[in-house]
């Protein structure tokens, strides 16, 4: 008996502990926008804005990760995270935001993001929802990638100040949900505001689950109580005729909808505790059933435009016919903001630009004319997860990103969106930090086009998680290496090309013909430029997604990523010059590296139906790297975006420059053709016959990579291919053409190689020096 | 000739190509060349030709600037040929104390009189496609250590050495071929110990008069003595490269060998105990350690590789090594001989245990035990036909010879450098060639063998050594032929005696292993060969404002994000991919000022395969905030930073890993 008083006793002033604990809790109850967290966040993350996009790992159930993740700010230090691809909640947590980690964020190379606070509740990587059967099996054939449409679709979001007002359809029923919390005597209750379209099917919504835990449902609300007498209470108010809740055996609450159920306004409050505050959980369902408005748009999060100057002629090639004017970022801002653009396409109007981010923001700029002094940039989006390509289409701005293609809207013309929608989000996204979707591009039938890296692991070679060490390598999964051509009207979605590594920029022409670069690593000898067609197969083997393997198709052009030519270690975009204010180089392709942060012009040619060619550098110096390039519609002259993001030359986090024509004669190389003897060279001006003729002006090396799996290639001759090294090529005679503007080459002999370097010191007619060195593929001689 | 023909390619330039006649403007007008440039050395009349990578060297005052010429006041005369692949207009400049007279194509293009400075550049000087004739003409200061260094820059680089595979000389030059014949010969003399029997130079007049062999106390309890009978009957049969002489002849030379070996095999250390080889199934991972230590460099791979008569083949160690013994000498190999050429790789128990499993598990069954019990006949030989001149022991020798000064030129075609073999003196097994290079070196007044000349010293140690074996043929090893342009002495001295207490490229699985004996010569040696002096000299005080912004560089925000590859002390680097740096905490011990300058202005003229960036152009940096994007001043503000040290502050935008 006196032992029990003793015990009792013990617990007594265990729960007086307690209660004190909580009673000074109660006495500094958290104020609304508290900033605690904040202070404590990484600056890496906004606190400002509703949300941040990325592949964002729970604590609980195991393995409990949203490839394709929202994570949600929902005020009183609570959050939630919303998975796109399988339309449920993975988590609700108090205390910090998520962790900054992983490439786009700390730069780590492997890893991401992970909820950083107390997890509350989550649901398990399954479906949120389902229709009669309640079961929630994964239909999906891989575990990446949405679900299929048939069952549920995520239509988008809207932003309306720190409301996100989620935006999918299930079964055929629109539905709406605003996620918020509310606090009231300490406790925290996670809201889902919704707005449902009459049901269409009978359907259900898997809304958490508790392993092992018992659930009964009374009236409108379902308890789950752990093992660990913790309680989970779902409470349901303001329910349309035919919603209700319901527990499963497996702990489970499920929000069930009859068919027919009614189209209505209501919310479910979330709560986890001790079962002895479970008392204070009816409190938390009080307040208002409405949600924010949000379909007419909302007020401006960033009203304030952020003023630059540009700066004209920052650098000039040789022969001073291009110079280059830097567009000055708004690296300055009020909201600390990183810039690092990672697409860029111009509005119909050419004075206006749009930019996209590697951190998820879409700026637009206005002001861009001949002086480049007052550039008005306006943040016109936020939140995405890793958009590296952006492209306009009738003056509505769309985006590429790990997750989805995601078409903006403003719907009250304030010169931010409101409405992100999804375009298409069929691309599959594994944990893989390497997994970037690079560039955003349009064939002529108005078809968008994306390139998605390969899972690469941390150190750089081979792919994926192979032996389950390292899970942020990812997985190889359908989309992994390989290009997706995406219907006009964001429909379907198919792979249109594999093979591919790092792909960090393509190219589709006027003709429609297709374009990409790859980074040298794991079979990808060295960078190439390739020419795809569809259903191609461009080099690295794990990545084929095809068996047995497909036929390797060759690139048009390799660059070499040794030598003091410092030619190209990791391509960037492409561009097709559909200008004709851009000096002799009309209908030409240029190249841009991102590595090397350089300017090419490709000089390519189809011999017996291969397509080969030569690039040459147009030397002007970029403030960044060459990621993504396009003409301006207006002053048809070249604008080139890129950002300091993995290994570059580049020492600027980002850039944004003109390549301006400057109506000065170019010397240059302009065509190159191999013939059955040599190399024939037409040059933008007529050339000095002496020196041009004369073969001492010219030098010409020859070597083959080996594509295997090893981490690049180094240099092999071709007389003996298990030797390092560049061999020379005799050159046996220079001649010069009447129209003194072609050189063809006689060599010791011709030959498929995989690389050949053609270096020049000759003279324009007009005096000017051409020094030169072209390095190009033959794949096949005419 | 063949013999100095080969001394002459391999001299120097390791790897280095072949300069091939293609590349001549006209193939058919240009000589015949090989690597290399011909330096003619000129004291009071007197004159050396060599072969020289480049256009560079470092004499101390009062000290020769070769063997075979007096100290003095000298003149320096390179001659060759620069081979480019296209014209160009370069510039040259030179860093000196003395006078420079630079002449290409017979025009004079830099002519400079200089105490200790650097010359202005010459004029733009136009090179064809091709060969283009070279003369420099240095002569040596009349007081002060004497040095150059010829620089070049194309027209959007900066200043450079020439690149090694450019350079070449003809290969008809007389003076040339006698010089390098004298070379071979001092060579043979110093590198055969010959100076151990015919004393009377000064043992310490060249450090590498002390090359030793193993020492014969306790040999007994390390060595098998079947296998030493096997060896000392005829050493150059079971090792191509073998050093030691034959020593026993004529009919009884096997059992000489045999009582030789059972004297030897009596010579127990009373202090070790009888080991065993280590467990057979320690091999897998020896395996793997043989082939990340890239023991091939030397040795024929135990698994049968090709031939190779400048390797040594490991088929014998059960036969030669005691049971357990090859571990310990695997663990030190210099235990029992100083200068034994085979390093020090600073193996743990286990990895010499492994390694050795490997070994033995591939070698041939060891010998039947040795016959032979003649231990007093054994001794009586060892005493008396001249091992113990190169061998210590715990006996005193009574050989005795002619003195090294009564050795008359004209007889040295007799005794060891006969032909064949005597019956009586060592025989050496030397060609033709090299017995007439040693009868020629024979024909000079012999001072070569009191001047001690750094640069030689390390020129022919590293051949011997096999340096070039890794540097410059695997990946990640830096090529050896710029090493002496790149490593602050002191620290190579260090790094090569196995004193360096960290690895500077921890990612490799390869080391450096060390060479203790050879080190200090060796660092000064290379620094020389490149124009380098043997101490650093002392850099003004840090620039600490310089070193602020040198700390802004190296990092994200508004550097140049060196931290992503490079580690910075205790702080991680953050984002290695395929590629690491070395930690900037050992940079500024190891690296010379002017290398840092030039690596970090344009790595990829160094090591074109290097993943290093290239931020600089033509001067030019692309972070313009500070110094204006001037290239030098930022490079110095990086390099104040890295002087540093290990006392360096942490970039601001990065936090230390715990």
């Amino acid at each position: 008996m006196y032992k029990n008083m003793n015990l009792l006793n013990r617990v007594c002033t265990a729960l007086c502990v307690l209660s004190v604990l909580s009673l000074s809790a109660q006495e500094q109850p958290k104020k609304k926008n508290d900033k605690s967290w904040k202070e404590s966040k990484s600056p890496m993350l906004q606190g400002d804005f509703p949300y941040t996009k990325a592949c964002i790992e729970a604590k609980f159930p195991a393995n409990n990760i949203a490839h394709k993740g929202i994570a949600i700010i929902l005020d009183n230090d609570a959050f939630a995270c919303f998975d796109t691809d399988l339309l449920r909640y993975t988590a609700g947590w108090t205390g910090n935001y998520i962790t900054a980690h992983g490439v786009a964020f700390d730069g780590a190379h492997g890893g991401h993001p992970a909820i950083n606070g107390e997890q509350k509740w989550g649901t398990p990587m399954l479906p949120g929802w389902d229709g009669a059967k309640a079961a929630f099996a994964d239909p999906r054939e891989e575990p990446f990638g949405p679900l299929p449409q048939s069952l549920g679709r995520w239509d988008g979001l809207y932003v309306s100040g720190m409301t996100v007002t989620l935006s999918y359809t299930v079964l055929g029923t629109k539905i709406y949900e605003q996620p918020s919390s509310i606090v009231k005597d300490g406790q925290v209750g996670f809201v889902r505001n919704f707005k449902t379209a009459k049901a269409k099917q009978e359907m259900s919504s898997l809304i958490t689950q508790v392993e092992g835990a018992k659930g009964e449902v009374k009236g409108n609300e379902a308890t789950l109580t752990a093992a660990d007498g913790k309680v989970t209470i779902v409470g349901l108010v303001g329910a349309p005729k035919g919603v209700s809740l319901k527990t499963t055996d497996n702990g489970r609450v499920l929000l069930s909808f009859a068919k027919g159920a009614a189209a209505g306004t209501f919310k479910l409050v979330i709560w986890n505790g001790a079962s002895a505050d479970a008392s204070k959980f009816a409190a938390l369902t009080e307040g208002k059933l409405a949600l924010v408005a949000f379909e007419k748009g909302a007020a401006p999060h960033w009203p304030e435009p952020v003023i630059t100057q540009g700066v004209l002629a920052t650098s000039q090639t040789p022969d001073e016919a291009y110079v280059l004017d830097k567009l000055t970022a708004p690296e300055n801002n009020p909201w600390n903001r990183r810039v690092r653009f990672g697409g860029m396409d111009f509005f119909a109007d050419g004075t206006r630009a749009a930019l996209s981010t590697w951190d998820g923001d879409v700026w637009t700029v206005s002001g861009i004319d001949d002086k480049l002094d007052k550039l008005v940039w306006r943040r016109f989006a936020s939140g995405g997860y890793e958009t590296l390509g952006l492209k306009i289409v009738n003056d509505v701005i769309y985006t590429s990103g790990r997750d989805e293609i995601t078409r903006y809207h403003d719907l009250n013309n304030d010169g931010e969106a409101d409405y992100y929608e999804n375009f298409n989000n069929e691309i599959t996204s594994s944990r893989g930090f390497h997994e970037f979707t690079f560039d955003l591009q349009t064939d002529p039938q108005g078809n968008f086009y994306v390139v998605k890296a390969g899972p690469v692991r941390g150190g750089g070679r081979g792919f994926a998680d192979v032996d389950g060490k390292k899970p942020g390598n990812g997985t190889i999964s359908a989309h992994a290496g390989t290009m997706l051509k995406i219907s006009k009207d964001g429909s379907k979605l198919e792979v249109f090309a594999t093979g591919f590594r790092a792909p960090n920029g393509f190219c589709v022409g006027p003709q429609g013909q297709i374009t990409t670069s790859d980074n040298e690593g794991t079979w990808m000898p060295t960078t190439p430029i390739n020419w795809v067609k569809q259903g191609g197969f461009y080099g690295v083997e794990d990545l084929a997604h095809k068996s047995p393997l497909p036929d390797y198709q060759q690139p048009m052009v390799w660059l070499p990523h040794n030598g003091p030519e410092n030619f190209d270690n990791s391509g960037g975009g492409q561009v097709w010059v559909d200008s004709k204010r851009w000096g002799p180089f009309g209908g030409d392709l240029l190249h841009l590296s991102y590595g090397k942060c350089r300017l090419y012009l490709v000089m390519s040619e189809e011999v017996k139906g291969q397509r080969q060619g030569g690039v040459v550098q147009l030397p002007v110096r970029f403030t960044s790297s060459a990621m993504r390039a396009r003409f301006n519609p207006k002053d048809g002259q070249l604008y080139v975006a890129g950002l300091k993001g993995w290994q570059t030359d580049a020492a600027n986090a980002t850039g944004f420059d003109r390549v301006r024509f400057n109506n000065k004669p170019v010397h240059s190389v302009e065509k190159m053709h191999v013939t059955k003897t040599g190399v024939e060279l037409t040059f933008t001006t007529e050339l000095n016959k002496k020196d041009a003729e004369d073969v001492g002006n010219y030098s010409v090396k020859r070597w083959n990579y080996e594509r295997a799996e090893h981490y690049g290639s180094p240099e092999f001759m071709i007389t003996d291919p298990k030797k390092q090294g560049r061999e020379p090529v005799e050159v046996k005679s220079a001649k010069l053409s009447a129209d003194g503007r072609t050189v063809t080459l006689e060599l010791a002999d011709v030959r498929p190689v995989m690389q050949q370097m053609i270096k020049y010191f000759i003279t324009a007619k007009d005096g000017s020096d051409i020094k030169q060195d072209i390095v190009q593929t033959i794949n096949a001689i005419p | 000739m063949k013999q100095v023909k080969k001394l002459k390619q391999t001299m120097w330039l390791g790897a280095a190509l072949l300069i091939s006649s293609v590349m001549g403007l006209h193939a058919q007008e240009d000589p015949k060349t090989e690597p290399g440039l011909a330096v003619t050395y000129t004291v009071d009349g007197q004159s050396d030709t060599a072969i020289a990578q480049n256009f560079w060297l470092y004499t101390e005052q009062g000290k020769p600037v070769t063997p075979f010429l007096n100290p003095g006041k000298f003149t320096a005369t390179w001659d060759g040929f620069i081979s480019v692949d296209l014209r160009d207009n370069y510039t040259f400049k030179a860093e000196l104390n003395g006078a420079i007279k630079v002449e290409v194509n017979t025009n004079v293009v830099l002519e400079a009189s200089l105490a200790k400075g650097t010359t202005e550049p010459s004029k733009r000087v136009r090179l064809n496609k091709g060969l283009n004739q070279i003369k420099v003409t240095y002569t040596a200061p009349d007081a002060g250590d004497a040095y150059v260094r010829l620089l070049w820059a194309a027209p959007e680089l900066g200043y450079e050495p020439v690149s090694l595979s450019m350079l070449s000389h003809d290969v008809k030059n007389d003076a040339l071929a006698k010089g390098m014949q004298l070379r071979l010969g001092r060579e043979l003399f110093i590198e055969n110990r010959c100076v151990r029997c015919h004393t009377g130079p000064s043992v310490t007049a060249l450090p590498d008069f002390a090359l030793d062999a193993p020492d014969f106390k306790g040999i007994g309890s390390r060595r098998n003595a079947a296998w030493m009978a096997h060896w000392v009957e005829n050493p150059k049969a079971t090792r191509g490269v073998a050093q030691m002489p034959k020593m026993v002849h004529g009919p009884t030379a096997k059992a000489d060998a045999e009582a030789i070996a059972a004297y030897l095999g009596s010579l127990k250390d009373a202090a070790a105990t009888a080991g065993t080889d280590p467990a057979p199934e320690m091999a897998v991972k020896g395996k793997k350690l043989f082939e990340s230590l890239h023991c091939v460099a030397c040795h024929v791979s135990p698994e049968g590789g090709e031939a190779d008569a400048k390797k040594i083949a490991l088929k014998q160690v059960k036969q030669k090594f005691a049971p357990g013994d090859l571990v310990a000498f695997l663990q030190k190999p210099t235990e029992h001989y100083d200068w034994i050429r085979m390093p020090n790789f600073h193996l743990t128990k286990d990895e010499a245990s492994q390694l050795a499993a490997y070994v033995l598990s591939k070698a041939d069954a060891p010998l039947p035990a040795l016959a032979s019990d003649a231990i007093a006949r054994g001794k009586e030989l060892v005493t008396s036909v001249g091992c113990l001149s190169c061998h210590n022991g715990p006996d005193k020798t009574t050989f005795a010879t002619k003195r090294f000064g009564e050795l008359e030129a004209e007889k040295w075609t007799q005794g060891c450098l006969a032909e064949t073999e005597t019956g009586k003196a060592p025989f050496f097994s030397f060609t033709k060639e090299e017995r007439a290079a040693l009868q020629a070196f024979a024909q000079t007044d012999r001072t070569s063998l009191k001047r001690h000349v750094p640069a030689e010293f390390a020129e022919r140690h590293s051949r011997m050594l096999n340096c070039r074996e890794c540097h410059g043929k695997f990946e990640g090893f830096p090529v050896f032929s710029i090493l002496g342009g790149k490593l602050k002495p002191e620290w190579a001295a260090q790094f090569i005696a196995g004193e360096v207490s960290y690895k500077p490229r921890p990612w490799l699985e390869s080391r450096m292993p060390s060479f203790p004996k050879f080190a200090g010569e060796m660092a000064v040696g290379l620094a020389q060969q490149h124009g380098i002096p043997p101490k650093t000299p002392a850099e003004p005080p840090i620039d600490k404002e310089a070193a602020e912004i040198g700390r802004i560089f190296i990092g994200t925000d508004g550097g140049f994000s060196c931290i992503a590859c490079h580690a910075v002390g205790k702080l991680g680097a953050t984002q290695v991919f395929e590629s690491a740096g070395i930690n900037f905490a050992y940079t500024g011990e190891r690296l010379l000022p002017s290398f840092f300058h030039r690596w970090v202005l344009n790595p990829l003229r160094i090591d074109p395969q290097t993943k290093m960036p290239v931020y600089f152009d033509q001067g030019m940096s692309p972070l313009t905030d500070q110094y204006e994007g001037n290239a030098d001043k930022q490079i110095n503000a990086l390099w104040q930073y890295i002087r540093q040290g290990k006392d360096m502050p942490m970039p601001k935008d990065a936090q230390v890993q715990q």
